[in-house]
């Protein structure tokens, strides 16, 4: 069994904001807003704060939620640790096989039919070829999507997105799986199938982090959780913890 | 330009790591060798890596092809169609103007304009290279290096798409068919290879600076008027001949447009032509690797 590790040491990430005009960005209103990272200025140039100071340390077998307000990171966290993101400073460490679905859209041109979809996604993903055809076996089985497949995707509703890709992201086996909330679109047949997914992928001792504001989700999956604050790691701890903490925050 | 973030490996550190024969420290067999020393330097250059998979690069280009002219009737054959218009009126218009022989006239414009789509194309359009793929950017982890292949191959189905025309040409005997032809192969193969390190350093640049693409959409006309592709070299008399001689989109044009006519290529073409190559992949793979990293903050 392969080693299944995600690390973050004291990680930062500025994210500069480009366009004339940023000076405006520096005037009282924006230096402290309740959504969003702090809006900093460094030699002249306007930067978000997105993440302040982020460690943590999840292994196999284990399922970690992000909990906070708009704009507070969850999704900028989950995207650095897929390496979408080079750190600005710390370090960043994986170890394992990365999925994730971070929104049903997928990139895809909404000309596309499903059943290119699925190839178009293994390309990109760099599925070795041989295991094609049962991935695209897996996924008609999963979406129950049928003839649809064969209609290009812009005729498909939101819940029909997440079927595919959420489907896709689950597809191809992984050790570690992020997932940002989308996966909420699905109706209640397809939540109840995807959760039997993710207990397997879980069983085989995967990783699981989950970004979403869905206590009832976060429940269903999750057994710690972080809570994040203008991109600062508020508290970590038990999920029901994290989520007390959070309800606290934002009641008062 | 973003001063907290970590530098990445100099060149000398990475032929240092490449350079590395085996790890046991034993001799591999010389053909071994050379594979890895060509590796070696192939991976030199972050551009390169695109080389591994053609398969993705060449599908997202032509499934951008496909995008811009869905649900047309003529599809990607619209290119063809522009252009041929193009020629028919031009040379009916200039031809008379300047006195030529038609015939001569419009074969002469006909390649001339093939080679200056993929030269304006350079100019314009591939700096979108990494502002056209931003949700696989900030969404995949498909290496960066395989937009500006995607792009430049997307400049390349173009041109194949203007090439029919001169296969038209060929047919009607408007334009000889010989051995020269031949050339055309290591010339778009020296043009695309030219296409990559500009496209690569024309993305970046289009993706920090946005002014970049007004500013060049005005400029291209003008690069256009200065650059014997209506007129030919040899109507430049006196100093203005400068004009010819210093603008490399002239010997860029001339690579494609001698082959295309059935004419040899001179060896200063030649020699610009590859000069032009060698520099802009060193110069290429250095801003790549300068600035890759920063693509995702500014698309």
């Amino acid at each position: 069994m392969t080693e299944c590790h995600v690390r973050l040491d004291n990680v930062h990430l500025s994210i500069p904001i480009f366009g004339p005009g940023q000076q405006r960005l520096f005037r009282s209103p924006f230096r402290r807003t309740s959504v969003g990272g702090n809006v900093v200025s460094r030699n002249g140039r306007a930067y978000v704060d997105a993440l302040r100071g982020v460690s943590l340390d999840v292994s196999r077998g284990e399922s970690l939620a992000l909990i906070g307000h708009n704009g507070a990171g969850k999704s900028t966290l989950l995207r650095l640790i897929a390496g979408l993101l080079p750190p600005t400073v710390g370090n960043r460490l994986v170890e394992g096989s990365l999925g994730w679905l971070f929104d049903v859209a997928g990139g895809m041109s909404g000309d596309l039919t499903g059943h290119e979809c699925v190839r178009y996604w293994c390309l990109i993903n760099e599925v070795p070829r041989e295991h094609w055809p049962s991935i695209i076996e897996d996924v008609v089985s999963f979406t129950d999507l049928d003839s649809y497949l064969m209609l290009p995707i812009r005729t498909y509703s939101d819940g029909m997105r997440a079927r595919l890709f959420a489907a896709l992201a689950t597809a191809w086996k992984r050790d570690i799986l992020l997932l940002d909330e989308g996966i909420g679109a699905g109706d209640q047949a397809f939540q109840q199938k995807f959760k039997k997914r993710l207990e397997d992928f879980l069983q085989h001792a995967g990783l699981l982090i989950i970004a979403s504001h869905s206590d009832e989700l976060l429940r269903r999956y999750c057994t710690r959780g972080i809570l994040l604050v203008h991109g600062e790691v508020c508290m970590a701890g038990t999920l029901e913890e994290t989520l007390k903490a959070y309800a606290n925050s934002a009641n008062y | 330009m973003f001063p907290l973030a970590p530098k990445s490996r100099s060149l000398t550190a990475t032929l240092k790591w490449r350079g590395k024969a085996t790890t046991d420290g034993s001799k591999p067999h010389h053909s071994v060798a050379i594979l890895r020393r060509t590796q070696a330097y192939l991976s030199l250059s972050p551009l390169t890596a695109p080389l591994n998979n053609w398969r993705l690069w060449t599908t997202l280009g032509w499934l951008d092809m496909l995008q811009t002219y869905r649900r047309t009737s003529l599809g990607p054959w619209w290119i063809t169609a522009n252009l041929t218009v193009f020629v028919i009126a031009m040379t009916f218009v200039y031809g008379a103007l300047f006195g030529v022989p038609t015939k001569e006239y419009s074969a002469y414009v006909l390649s001339g304009m093939i080679a200056w789509y993929w030269l304006s194309a350079l100019l314009g359009e591939v700096g979108n290279c990494f502002i056209n793929y931003n949700y696989f950017i900030k969404s995949t982890l498909i290496a960066k290096a395989q937009f500006v292949w995607a792009t430049v191959y997307k400049v390349f189905l173009t041109f194949m798409h203007n090439i029919a025309v001169v296969a038209v040409y060929i047919l009607l005997g408007l334009i000889p068919l010989n051995l020269y032809t031949l050339q055309i192969v290591p010339a778009v193969l020296v043009l695309f290879l030219f296409s990559i390190p500009a496209t690569a350093i024309a993305g970046i640049l289009f993706a920090r600076y946005r002014d970049l693409q007004r500013l060049i959409s005005g400029a291209v006309i003008i690069v256009l008027m200065f650059t014997p592709v209506f007129w030919d070299a040899n109507m430049m008399k006196g100093w203005r001949t400068a004009f010819v001689a210093v603008n490399p989109f002239h010997y860029l044009i001339e690579l494609v447009r001698h082959p295309l006519l059935g004419q040899p290529l001179d060896q200063s073409t030649i020699a610009v032509a590859v000069l032009l190559t060698v520099v802009g992949w060193i110069v290429g793979t250095l801003f790549f690797r300068r600035y890759e990293r920063y693509i995702v903050f500014w698309i």
